[in-house]
């Protein structure tokens, strides 16, 4: 009976309940939807820069040969002799070097040239065929294998660049080896193969017989031993050699510290929201107290305790920001599902749906404090009617 | 059930009331007259445990109520009392049935709908338990309130000028209606009002 006065007292005066259930939604749902991007954001990012200690390639922005070499999102710096990568084994800071070689994509999804030990990187594992062995086969990633509809055995022709429209290689057809398992990275919206697979299309292109020393490749991902590589060898290859190195740890940390100052004005503009909300939730309710004073006098002369009064004003404030929370979360996840689609789109990058996160939590908990105080002064005006007074007036 | 002993009550130091002792059994019927400003509205609030004394006691069922505090008086209120306004109060976002079933609510009782229904069948408002109060007509809305006054079964009821806004016809039907409901659940019956057509009918009166 005490939710049903609540709820019925809620729709009896729709348009202000409405305002105060739509303030708090849209500085829930923008809290939740700024923190849930941020967060996927910052997942994806870091885990695909794991293990990567540093990326060498031709000279040019640093955060662009990051964005390139590890995310397959920019456009590559430019090319670097693979002679000076290969210089890189024998510095006895470094662990591994991977070299890339990109240029050419099949319907938007970049080709990249590399070795096994790309693969191993990603802990990759096949789900279907094998691993490429000779020139011009690939193994492919599991959403580009959705995507395309590729399987096992098939052929296509690469297009130069990065465009889907651009010039196609017309000699040569790659042929799909193998399909690998959905490995939550950048791989899995790639197309891999080995080095010389580019090389052979590039030379078959341009009619040229190019000898060994002059071979390219875009860049090169490098494991250090230990965590003074990270201070020596950047130095070294930035002064002494035709390539520049960048750091992933810092590269991206300047990016996330220049979308961060755009992600907290939002969330404080959204705080405002919420405070606002609030204010309307009290302003509505104050103005109930003064409206329903008789109500309230009335009841509390059939012999209601003012405890229940004072509980049946709070609880509308209660229910009033868990509405507003509830209906922001969904439209938050809303915003994510539709931004997943668009990203997915654009960058083949895809967000995944968490039910509840833990901020989440923390904003019902915010909500109902605020819910809390904006019914808390008009409830404690209960305690304040005198019955007789009250109902003798007109 | 319902006995006083030299009730007084003051506002501020210019108005002092005495109160004449009443003592009202079961099923009688007590009509207080008096002219405006005469303490009629004071003795009702009185009785119904609305305000308390400046000295005096008030028997309910037998049962002191001078020393009890606010929160027994207000159970008492709710299990014991049935108060009839002279104006028709309601909580406006709740429908006929749902006011009259906040009774039990408030007395923490379990909502009797079968009581309801019976009661405005009895009182002829069978077909708007569902209407809001809002759209009810002012004789029709008087009868919701003595219906929710009768929702607990009361032992004391209390009503205060059910007539001064009927006419001829209404009046006789609403001091039958009461009657006969006090009668019904074996409650004593307070009438508070100055209206002479009630004068003639009940003999058993004070003056104050």
């Amino acid at each position: 009976m005490l939710l049903k006065i609540v709820w019925k007292n809620i729709i009896s005066k729709k348009l202000t309940s409405i305002l105060s259930v739509l303030l708090m939604m849209l500085g829930i749902g923008i809290i939740s939807l700024v923190l849930t991007l941020g967060k996927q954001l910052e997942e994806k990012f870091s885990k695909n820069v794991a293990g990567i200690d540093m990326v060498v390639g031709a000279k040019g922005s640093p955060l662009q040969l990051i964005l390139s070499g590890v995310y397959h999102i920019d456009a590559p710096t430019g090319n670097i002799p693979l002679k000076e990568v290969d210089n890189l084994r024998t510095n006895s800071f470094v662990m591994e070097v991977i070299p890339l070689s990109m240029g050419d994509n099949y319907m938007g999804t970049r080709i990249v040239g590399t070795s096994q030990r790309y693969l191993k990187h990603f802990n990759a594992v096949l789900h279907l065929g094998k691993t490429f062995e000779n020139d011009l086969e690939v193994v492919v990633g599991q959403n580009v294998a959705r995507e395309l509809n590729l399987k096992i055995g098939d052929k296509f022709e690469s297009t130069h660049g990065y465009d889907k429209e651009a010039e196609e290689h017309h000699e040569k057809k790659y042929v799909v080896k193998g399909i690998l398992k959905y490995n939550n990275s950048v791989i899995d919206n790639l197309i891999i193969c080995n080095l010389s697979s580019i090389w052979a299309m590039h030379e078959e292109n341009s009619h040229e017989a190019e000898s060994e020393h002059e071979k390219e490749v875009t860049c090169a991902l490098v494991k250090f031993r230990n965590p003074l590589g990270l201070i020596t060898v950047p130095r070294l290859i930035n002064q002494n050699t035709v390539m520049q190195a960048a750091l992933p740890a810092i590269e991206i940390n300047r990016l996330f510290k220049l979308m961060g100052i755009g992600v907290d004005a939002l969330k404080y503009l959204a705080f405002a929201i919420i405070i606002i909300s609030g204010i309307s939730v009290f302003i509505t309710l104050y103005n109930a107290l003064k409206e329903r004073k008789y109500e309230l006098a009335l009841m509390l002369s059939m012999g209601g305790k003012r405890f229940t009064l004072f509980m049946m004003l709070l609880l509308e404030g209660i229910v009033l920001s868990l509405a507003g929370w509830i209906s922001g979360i969904l439209i938050s996840k809303l915003g994510i599902f539709l931004a997943s689609g668009l990203l997915f789109k654009s960058y083949h990058y895809s967000f995944e749906q968490n039910l509840l996160q833990k901020e989440e939590i923390y904003l019902l908990v915010a909500a109902l404090i605020v819910g809390i105080f904006a019914s808390l002064i008009p409830a404690v005006g209960i305690y304040k009617i005198n019955i007789t007074k009250t109902l003798a007036k007109d | 059930m319902i006995k006083t002993q030299s009730l007084r009550f003051g506002y501020g130091n210019q108005k002092t009331f005495e109160f004449p002792d009443i003592d009202l059994k079961a099923r009688e019927t007590l009509l207080v007259l008096g002219k405006s400003g005469a303490g009629k509205t004071t003795f009702l609030n009185l009785i119904g445990l609305l305000q308390s004394p400046e000295q005096g006691e008030i028997f309910i069922d037998n049962e002191p109520t001078s020393k009890i505090g606010s929160k027994q008086k207000a159970g008492f209120r709710s299990q014991k009392i049935g108060i009839i306004y002279q104006k028709p109060y309601f909580v406006n976002s709740l429908n006929v049935i749902e006011n009259l079933v906040l009774s039990n609510f408030l007395a923490d009782r379990k909502l009797n709908h079968e009581r309801a229904k019976n009661l405005a069948t009895d009182l002829g408002f069978a077909d708007l338990l569902f209407k809001k109060v809002q759209q009810l007509s002012g004789g029709e809305q008087q009868r919701v309130c003595i219906a929710r006054a009768l929702m607990n079964n009361p032992s004391l009821i209390l009503a205060d000028e059910p007539t001064s806004a009927l006419d001829d016809e209404n009046c006789d039907k609403v001091a039958d209606l009461l009657v006969k409901e006090a009668t019904e659940i074996n409650a004593s019956l307070v009438i508070v009002t100055h209206d002479q057509r009630l004068k003639n009918r009940f003999q058993n009166q004070i003056t104050l």
